[in-house]
């Protein structure tokens, strides 16, 4: 068993319930989090990214059920099934917040409009140090924020969200995320909400987080931009499913599922001009009421043959940590 | 914040000035006057002219309107809220006399609203679209359309009547030695007037509630690890507060004001009983000082709400 191992998740599926109809969200989810390393999920909107997240942090909503499957957790020795946990127990709340943190997607939300940064980082602080004082509770988010790179902390530590900008309240958001040292770091689109300049401080960020705190990263996004700099691995999602994973040398640069590469060559490059050629990905994602029969990606897809239309293809090994979900991956391999 | 509750605490003296000038327009605006009022018909018939201008000089009468207006405003200020024309009682000792009691009644039903709705709001949202949401959305519906004349004559019956277990009206008896004897009376009106308060509240902090435990803050709670009551109370509650502390907080110039239905059915010696017989017997002076009181209160609860919301909501400056 791999020791760098914080967080595994096997074959896992979770479905929505609506109206006596059932949407499968994710099907047959894999992937590891090792610590230290970073592993962005890539995908476009709806294709389960976000419910997987919050699967692990077992926050899906009351209408919605992990169907199949596991999620084991390493970070206290013995391994946790954390997909078997109650919900609302006790184990489940001392790991959230205390060994898995997260962050959302729009830091003008995520904060509580009423309470000042100092008391929502404190809050966090108290619950999972039991003896912990509130005055040394809130030295300590002084301290968090001043790592967050948060100028003047010992003010700011007093202030409201309303009197943060959007940057400023994302690192006051990641540093109530890492104030009890977390084992693992879930980053739900942290910077889709910030503009490009300060989404590039808070990758810094997150980049040294991983480093200092020696904690494990899932990054969720769509944007392959972030992908390259900051990721170690990659898992690519469409339609709930994982289509194609491995190291982010494998996948950006030998794409095996046709998805990935239509991906990334509809990427504008900055640099090529205006007359650059870039090539959309044809068709639209369909309703998830009505999937295709076969391979998710067929409708839509260059390489697509009788047989996709068939059934989901299987989990193949391509070689190294590179694994895909495509018949003709090697078609895909070959047309470089 | 101080300077602002300084500020908004003199603006209120020029409304003030303004609104007992309307008060005093619209009971000179009234018809007839008080003479007619004080002298009993078969009188006035034989009364000559002479002597009815001779009490209207003494009453003041033919003085010009901003003359009498300027000294009912400068008696006030002085203390003196002038006599009741019915009994020639001073308005100040009926203010002393019925204000306690309609202060007791509407306190404990706003207490009881209070408690009971939100507690009741933020258990139906919380358990939205489950069994205990269900029945008090259909109570909280049957409490809103029953008028409180129908439920507290109901009440009356079985708890007066029937069980006998408690007093049928008033305030106090004169053998009474303790607060807890005179306390039973209160009892009745108070829920009454309580509980039907309470459907209000109730929807107003469920809808109110439920928007809160939609956002997004709340999801950020939850991924802290904190116990649910955190979540619910602290994140959930406080700031589904807002809406229905300004509901509660307009309904504070009851405390003056009092409930007319509450009090005939309860034969409670409130203001509300004592301001319906006054308007009825053209007891001017006497509508005068309580619709002046009550405007006061509304006032005074404006600012108390607009100082409360602030503290709740940092987001709401008082600037």
């Amino acid at each position: 068993m791999d020791k760098d191992i914080v967080l595994e998740v096997k074959n896992l599926s979770v479905s929505f319930y609506t109206d006596q109809r059932k949407n499968t969200a994710i099907r047959d989810v894999s992937f590891t989090a090792r610590r230290g390393k970073t592993l962005c999920v890539v995908g476009e909107s709806g294709c389960g990214k976000s419910v997987s997240a919050s699967a692990i942090m077992r926050l899906l909503p009351e209408l919605s059920r992990i169907e199949s499957g596991e999620i084991n957790y390493y970070g206290r020795g013995e391994p946790i099934r954390m997909d078997k946990l109650d919900p609302d127990g006790e184990l489940i709340r001392q790991i959230r917040g205390g060994d898995i943190a997260m962050i959302f997607q729009d830091p003008m939300t995520a904060l509580n409009p009423v309470y000042t940064i100092g008391y929502q980082i404190s809050e966090n602080l108290l619950e999972h140090n039991k003896g912990m004082k509130k005055s040394e509770a809130l030295d300590k988010s002084v301290q968090l924020l001043k790592a967050m790179g948060i100028p003047m902390p010992e003010q700011r530590v007093n202030e409201y969200p309303h009197q943060f900008s959007g940057g400023m309240r994302q690192r006051a958001m990641i540093a109530m995320a890492m104030a009890c040292n977390p084992q693992l770091l879930l980053a739900d689109e942290p910077t889709t909400a910030l503009d490009v300049t300060v989404q590039a401080q808070i990758f810094e960020l997150m980049a040294d987080l991983k480093t200092n705190y020696n904690a494990a990263v899932i990054l969720i996004t769509h944007d392959m931009g972030v992908v390259t700099e900051l990721a170690d691995n990659v898992s690519v999602m469409y339609m709930g499913y994982v289509v194609e994973e491995g190291s982010v040398d494998e996948v950006l640069r030998t794409p095996a599922h046709p998805y990935t590469k239509a991906l990334l060559s509809s990427i504008p490059v900055l640099g090529r001009g205006r007359n650059q050629d870039l090539q959309p990905i044809r068709g639209a994602t369909p309703d998830p009421f009505h999937r295709p029969p076969g391979c998710q990606f067929e409708p839509r897809c260059d390489y697509a043959a009788p047989q996709c239309t068939q059934a989901m293809p299987e989990r193949e090994h391509v070689d190294g940590e590179h694994y895909v979900r495509c018949f003709r991956y090697k078609e895909v391999l070959k047309n470089e | 914040m101080l300077s602002y509750t300084i500020r908004r605490v003199l603006t209120l003296i020029p409304m003030l000035l303004i609104i007992s000038f309307l008060i005093f327009l619209g009971m000179e605006l009234m018809p007839g006057d008080a003479v007619s009022y004080m002298v009993s018909p078969e009188q006035l018939a034989n009364m000559s002219p002479e002597k009815m201008q001779e009490m209207r000089e003494a009453l003041g009468l033919t003085q010009p309107f901003l003359v009498r207006y300027f000294n009912w405003l400068f008696g006030l200020f002085r203390g003196d809220f002038g006599y009741s024309l019915t009994n020639g009682q001073p308005i100040v000792d009926i203010l002393k006399a019925k204000l306690p009691a309609t202060f007791e009644l509407s306190f404990y039903a706003l207490l009881i609203s209070t408690i009971l709705g939100n507690v009741l709001g933020i258990l139906s949202a919380v358990k939205r679209g489950g069994k205990s949401d269900n029945v008090l959305t259909v109570l909280g519906m049957v409490g809103v359309s029953i008028p409180e004349f129908f439920f507290g004559l109901v009440m009356l019956l079985i708890f007066a009547i029937n069980l006998k277990w408690l007093p049928i009206g008033g305030r106090t008896m004169p053998e009474y030695t303790s607060y807890w004897q005179q306390f039973r009376h209160v009892i009745m009106p108070a829920s009454v007037l309580g509980i039907s308060m309470t459907a209000g509240v109730m929807r107003y902090s469920r809808s109110s509630m439920l928007d809160a435990m939609n956002k997004d803050f709340l999801k950020t709670a939850r991924s802290k690890g904190l116990p649910k009551w955190r979540i619910y109370l602290l994140h959930g509650f406080r700031v589904a507060l807002t809406p229905v502390v300004v509901l509660i907080g307009f309904r504070l110039p009851m405390l003056i004001g009092g409930s007319v239905v509450i009090e005939q059915i309860f034969q409670w010696p409130g203001i509300g009983d004592a301001f319906v017989a006054a308007v009825r017997g053209s007891n001017y002076p006497l509508v005068m000082m309580i619709a002046l009181l009550s405007v006061t209160m509304v006032l005074l609860a404006s600012l108390l709400v607009d100082i409360l919301t602030a503290l709740i909501d940092p987001r709401v400056r008082l600037e």
